[in-house]
């Protein structure tokens, strides 16, 4: 008898033992999921940076466009390289003062800025025809006045040798065709937009191969009379605009600038080189 | 009788250990509304979707069209009550994307448009308002800078220069091309 009263006993104990058993694995199951959590969180510390670093190059090629198209034929490079200056220091301060929200500190300087010539014609009846040494081009996009588009006769672009001849063919059809090479059409009337440095015709990819720009190279329009609407282009070059279309200014085709950002995961430093709608070659 | 006893308990205990297995394995399971740690999960999918989703509306000018869709008379953005914030995505390019992202899979989200005063300080211009955000919700921001020359994307179609000192939310804070530099943040949490 007395033997059976000590198997409930050890029965019962058993039980409250398997009980506290199965609690601490539960806890410890837990634990290790919160551990692997907690190890794992935040895993993009990188993520803030690159945001911070799209963030500021898309904010200064802006302000370099937005300061080349307002600036007058009679302003110099310098002009126009201080008020870029001015606002890459109110970026800076307003990236600044945003990411010391979220704990980060971060800075922007200008290493150098890049002489250019904004080149532009806007609502021409017909173009004028000119060449300008460049050694480099970015965002040349002409929007093209079809009804100003003598049928038949090419207007045509000459990118340091590679000549593309853009012609309104009788139909309503505007083809652009580089000599010996790729030939695009667009059935499109009114305004056509041929981007040159994206090679997109009304919208529609048109690969032609953009050429390879370098010291001594030109870009120019030739036969101008042929066609009329708007275009305009941003050339790294020292050319004295009186050579070149009256509305050409002197410009900043492209910014060296410094980022620099500390957060509590790394510290971040790299030189970019702002130069918008420049070609990806 | 004893040996026979002793069998039994063994078997009782194994089964009791494997069920206690098979219960704490079946607890740790990751659903949507789990409220545990388990959650990170989500919020690491959540972050790098808004992330996306940000990354992708400033590369093809959308967002920056969001922050000009604003309605000068009314205060507040084009289509959404006079003084208020909208209660839905906006009804424009950004607000496609932030619906056929966020909205369609039951994430709630709010907007909000940070800006640097006159004085230099940082003030916020909410332009959607869904709730209150649970503790479970992340944080992605995205800056974009408008100009004297950019235009309002509204009704109302004036560059920011020709408008007057109240018109637009953010005051012009440099002397020249520059108009102001603005921050979206965006607050997703799981409805």
């Amino acid at each position: 008898m007395a033997e059976m009263n000590d198997r409930g006993q050890l029965i019962l104990v058993a039980g409250i033992l398997l009980a506290v058993l199965f609690i601490a694995l539960a806890l410890l199951v837990n634990a290790a999921i919160y551990t692997d959590n907690v190890a794992t969180r935040g895993g993009d510390s990188a993520g803030e940076v690159l945001e911070y670093q799209a963030g500021v190059t898309d904010s200064i090629g802006g302000l370099i466009d937005a300061e080349n198209a307002a600036a007058s034929g009679g302003d110099n490079f310098s002009d126009v390289n201080s008020s870029v200056a001015g606002g890459i220091s109110e970026i800076d301060a307003a990236f600044g003062r945003n990411n010391l929200r979220r704990s980060a500190s971060t800075d922007i300087t200008i290493v150098n800025t890049t002489e250019g010539r904004l080149i532009r014609e806007r609502n021409a009846n017909d173009f004028e025809s000119w060449e300008a040494n460049a050694s480099d081009v970015r965002r040349f996009v002409i929007d093209l006045d079809t009804d100003n588009m003598t049928t038949g006769s090419p207007l045509v672009v000459d990118l340091d040798g590679t000549e593309l001849k853009i012609i309104n063919k009788t139909g309503g059809e505007v083809k652009v065709n580089e000599t010996g090479g790729t030939e695009c059409t667009t059935n499109a009337t009114g305004t056509v937009r041929f981007d040159v440095t994206g090679e997109r015709l009304d919208g529609a990819t048109c690969q032609f191969g953009w050429p390879d720009f370098d010291t001594g190279s030109t870009v120019g329009i030739e036969n101008g009379t042929y066609a009329g609407g708007s275009y305009e282009l941003t050339i790294k070059s020292d050319d004295d605009p009186a050579w070149l279309p009256s509305e050409t200014t002197r410009a900043v085709y492209s910014a060296n600038i410094k980022l620099r950002m500390d957060t509590p995961d790394l510290r971040y430093e790299t030189t970019v080189t702002v130069a918008p709608g420049e070609p990806d070659v | 009788m004893r040996g026979q006893a002793h069998t039994l308990e063994a078997i009782i205990a194994a089964v009791l250990i494997i069920g206690g297995l098979i219960f704490a394995t079946q607890a740790t399971a990751v659903t949507p509304l789990s409220a545990s740690t388990s959650n990170q999960h989500i919020e690491n999918q959540q972050q790098a979707t808004v992330d996306g989703l940000l990354a992708t509306a400033a590369e093809n000018g959308t967002l920056t069209d969001a922050v000009l869709y604003y309605n000068s008379s009314s205060g507040t953005f084009e289509g959404a009550p006079a003084g208020e914030p909208y209660a839905t995505a906006p009804p424009n390019a950004f607000g496609t994307a932030l619906e056929e992202t966020l909205s369609q899979r039951q994430i709630a989200f709010n907007v909000d448009v940070y800006y640097v005063t006159q004085a230099g300080d940082t003030e916020s211009k909410p332009m959607v308002r869904m709730g209150e955000p649970s503790d479970n919700a992340v944080v992605a921001t995205r800056a974009v800078s408008v100009y004297n020359s950019s235009n309002l994307t509204a009704t109302d179609d004036r560059q920011l220069e020709d408008l007057g000192g109240e018109e637009f939310y953010a005051p012009n804070v440099d002397d020249d091309e520059l108009y102001n530099v603005l921050e979206v943040e965006v607050t997703v949490w799981r409805k």
